[in-house]
């Protein structure tokens, strides 16, 4: 349907022009080459060329000099991670000036280094500035420790008593020992210790038990004024040195943009040397296989010959063979592909199921969420996301896709007269009340449980047509009309059985209803059991066939689930609304309003949100694609220009 | 006595909305926070990955939803929100019934799916890409917490109050 087809590619090119035509088919981004054991790495295909500069190390040096320019750069700041938009011209050139960038960036990490090291330097300083500041004054040159006979402990006490007891037990054990009070506040006691050597160690323990901490070596010399005063005379030196360097490297913030540039450049040379790693072939002569879309197969062929010397062939793909898929759809359709890709991709022989399920998913995720504010807020967001901020990636997608079915919310939220619950109503106290174009499922609950179920079955229908056209297509027209038609008549029998008086007033359609389940339920009888010799045998089989009714019953109970998401988001939203109001019509009455509003709604937008997205994926996946669809294909991956930082204005 | 049976009613009913409110929340906080622990421990390989794990986060969370929904139902459809106490006891027992699938299913499925939801996490870290089948894998157990929601809500909604 719509499938793109694929043709298998088989070139032998010359050894010597590998390198240049894998970049061509990355920068084509068209081809995927099949995958192979790594071949051992000729000598001139390591990651490291003459210059040395392709290596994993430079690739990883440019990406942080990248974010460090962007963060700083006050115009490519409010990006964020997204990505820039370049010239394809640029990113060529970016890789000829390769030189050049790569200077710039060392003298970039030169400056950054200093920067650093200067840092560190200041931050030393600031210690030995806050141990000393106390110390100020003490004419005792801190590198001495020791004289021929003596030693020397500078340091604190945490108080006069310890102080006290310290001398005390001095007295006794080491009488030569002399204490200097130098300083006192409320913290500590900052005293000198002078002692014999023999009694060093005596003394040491003695100063240790009665909480003495000695002034910290910080390999210093000198007195602390002299030191103290040096560090000032440095800092305001440092702090003129930093200024001029920060300076210095807001300069390089600039070339931020080359640095992406030249960043990108490597990535796409080491892809091409991990791709070009893989081939097989000869000393002269190399070998690679893959796929191309049809469409573009006799075109790429055709260049490649022109360009380079090598035999190209393209052939429609053989049995056997399981080509990749690529889903291509009408643009409506296409951001519903996600949802089919996170199932499992179509293989190549399947139909693909999008353009059966957006319409589906578009209707039942906004019923799920059908209220016109949030559908608003979230196709507002959504839109943002997508065509503003141009979001590529599986977010671009994402955005896409809600951005559609946000729409189906207003939709809805307009049909179930809902925005952001009862807000109109709550505050224009019953005033103003949203009416519904079609009904209020608050006060209706039972009809949408009925509709809910109805929508259901054409769901269910749909996958059951798709499954007879998939099984038509492959010959068993006849296994169609046996095994899957009669569960039309069962179904829609036993609803008008069950619902017939109501539909249209006046004609009871029960036993219109009663005829087409009997007549869908013979045939099952008759032909459910078709493949056993055994008349008797076919009819046990037939009858058990008729037991998957319990099947196609749960199935359609569980579309009843829209009912209770469409409960659930409103009758919250109305919780939070009239939690908001409790205060009623007056300025803080509206303040504590807004406040409440803002918090309850934002996060009932988001789970409900969440709980739409998930019940309709479930929806389509389990009833929905058990029907006709298993996937199982593989995703079309071709080779093509991987970057982090940029993003190409138009093909190079 | 006939004090006591006049206050039977709105003490029945009080009881439902607490019991629907109360346990299905006992479960939802008990399976966020399960998938909240394994949701750190995966975020401090790959911080990246948080709007990920969240979203497998806030999944057994929607029974403490249905349960505060159904509690504002039975509030609001007997008359207690608005102030009026006068129901029989008879209509009390009705909505204690009522009440009783959201409150038990809902305990159960959001402690369930916790575990899922837990196990989608490991998936989630390992391969990014398939996290929606981690969330419907997840959805899965939640179906039965929503037909016990619709059973109590209809259920709620056929009550006529006397």
């Amino acid at each position: 349907m719509s499938v793109i087809e694929m043709s298998r590619l088989t070139l032998v090119g010359l050894a010597t022009q590998k390198a240049d035509i894998m970049e061509s088919l990355i920068r084509l981004g068209a081809v995927e080459l099949d995958e192979m054991p790594p071949q051992p790495t000729p000598e001139s295909l390591e990651p490291y060329d003459e210059r040395g500069f392709l290596s994993l190390n430079s690739v990883s040096r440019l990406e942080a000099a990248a974010e460090y320019c962007r963060l700083q750069d006050p115009q490519s700041h409010h990006m964020g991670s997204a990505k820039r938009l370049a010239r394809a011209e640029d990113f060529i050139l970016a890789g000829q000036r390769e030189q050049e960038i790569m200077g710039q960036l060392h003298s970039f990490e030169h400056i950054q280094s200093q920067i650093a090291q200067l840092r560190t330097s200041m931050a030393q300083d600031e210690t030995v500035r806050e141990v000393l500041t106390p110390w100020d004054g003490l004419e005792l040159d801190l590198a001495t420790t020791a004289t021929r006979e003596t030693v020397v402990f500078a340091g604190a006490f945490p108080s006069r008593d310890t102080l006290e007891a310290f001398l005390a037990q001095a007295r006794e054990e080491a009488p030569e020992t002399h204490v200097e009070v130098f300083s006192e506040d409320s913290a500590s006691v900052r005293v000198v210790v002078i002692t014999l050597k023999f009694r060093e160690g005596l003394v040491h323990t003695g100063l240790r038990q009665h909480g003495f901490h000695l002034l910290p070596a910080l390999g210093l010399s000198g007195k602390p004024r002299q030191i103290l005063a040096d560090i000032a005379d440095h800092s305001d030196d440092n702090q003129r040195r930093l200024e001029r360097l920060e300076k210095e490297l807001q300069d390089f913030v600039i070339l931020g943009k080359d640095f992406e540039l030249l960043h990108d450049y490597y990535l796409l040379q080491s892809d091409k040397i991990d791709a070009l790693s893989c081939l097989p072939g000869t000393a002269n002569t190399f070998y690679l296989t893959g796929w191309v879309p049809k469409k573009l197969a006799a075109e790429i062929t055709r260049a490649l010959k022109q360009r380079f010397l090598v035999a190209a062939e393209a052939r429609p793909p053989a049995e056997g063979e399981s080509p990749p898929v690529q889903l291509n759809n009408h643009t409506l359709v296409k951001p519903f592909e996600i949802i089919v890709e996170m199932f499992s991709p179509p293989s190549h022989e399947d139909v693909d199921p999008s353009p059966l399920l957006a319409p589906f998913f578009f209707l039942f995720f906004g019923m799920m969420l059908s209220d016109v504010g949030y559908g608003l807020v979230l196709t507002g967001l959504t839109g943002y996301l997508a065509f503003k901020k141009k979001a590529t990636g599986e977010m671009g997608r994402m955005s896409r896709m809600l951005f559609i079915s946000g729409i189906g919310s207003i939709i809805w939220g307009f049909l179930f007269g809902g925005f952001f619950g009862d807000m109109l109503t709550v505050l224009s106290q019953g005033k103003i009340v949203v009416p519904s174009l079609w009904f209020n499922p608050m006060v209706e609950p039972m009809t949408l449980m009925v509709w809910s179920m109805v929508f259901g079955v054409l769901h269910l229908f749909t996958a059951m047509g798709a499954k007879i056209y998939l099984l038509a297509k492959t010959g068993k027209l006849f296994d169609a009309l046996v095994d899957v038609v009669p569960w039309y008549l069962v179904i829609t029998g036993l609803g008008l059985m069950l619902g017939g008086d109501s539909l249209i007033p006046g004609v009871s359609l029960k036993f219109a209803g009663q005829v087409m389940a009997i007549a869908g339920a013979v045939v099952l009888l008759l032909f459910g059991g078709r493949d056993s010799k055994n008349p008797i045998l076919r009819l046990v089989k037939g009858l058990l066939s008729l037991y998957n009714i319990t099947a196609y019953f749960s199935d359609i109970l569980s579309y009843t689930r829209i009912l209770a998401l469409v409960l659930a988001t409103s009758v919250i939203a109305m919780v939070f609304n009239k939690l908001g109001f409790m205060l009623g019509p007056t300025p803080v009455g509206y303040l504590v309003f807004t406040v409440t509003a803002l918090i309850g709604h934002t996060l009932n937008l988001a789970l409900s949100a969440l709980s739409a997205y998930v019940h309709t994926s479930r929806l389509h996946y389990v009833e929905f694609f058990s029907k006709f669809y298993e996937g199982g294909g593989r995703l079309f991956k071709p080779l093509r220009i991987r970057t982090r930082f940029i993003q190409f204005d138009h093909k190079p | 006595m006939n004090e006591l049976i006049s206050l039977m009613g709105p003490g029945l009913t009080l009881l439902a909305g607490a019991l629907a409110a109360l346990l299905p929340g006992i479960g939802s906080a008990k399976g966020v926070g399960r998938v909240g622990e394994v949701a750190t421990g995966v975020l401090t390989e790959d911080p990246a990955k948080f709007g990920k794990v969240l979203i497998l986060q806030a999944l057994p969370g929607t029974q403490g939803i249905y349960g505060l929904l159904s509690w504002f139902m039975i509030m609001n459809s007997s008359g207690l929100l608005s102030g009026s106490a006068s129901l029989s006891w008879q209509t009390g027992m009705a909505y204690l019934m009522a009440s009783l699938p959201i409150a038990f299913v809902g305990l159960f499925s959001a402690v369930y799916q916790g575990r899922v939801a837990e196990a989608g996490i490991a998936l989630v870290a390992k391969r990014p890409q398939e996290q929606s089948k981690a969330l419907v894998l997840a959805a899965m157990v939640e179906t039965y917490a929503i037909l016990a929601l619709l059973a109590t809500v209809l259920s709620v909604l056929n009550i006529k109050p006397v």
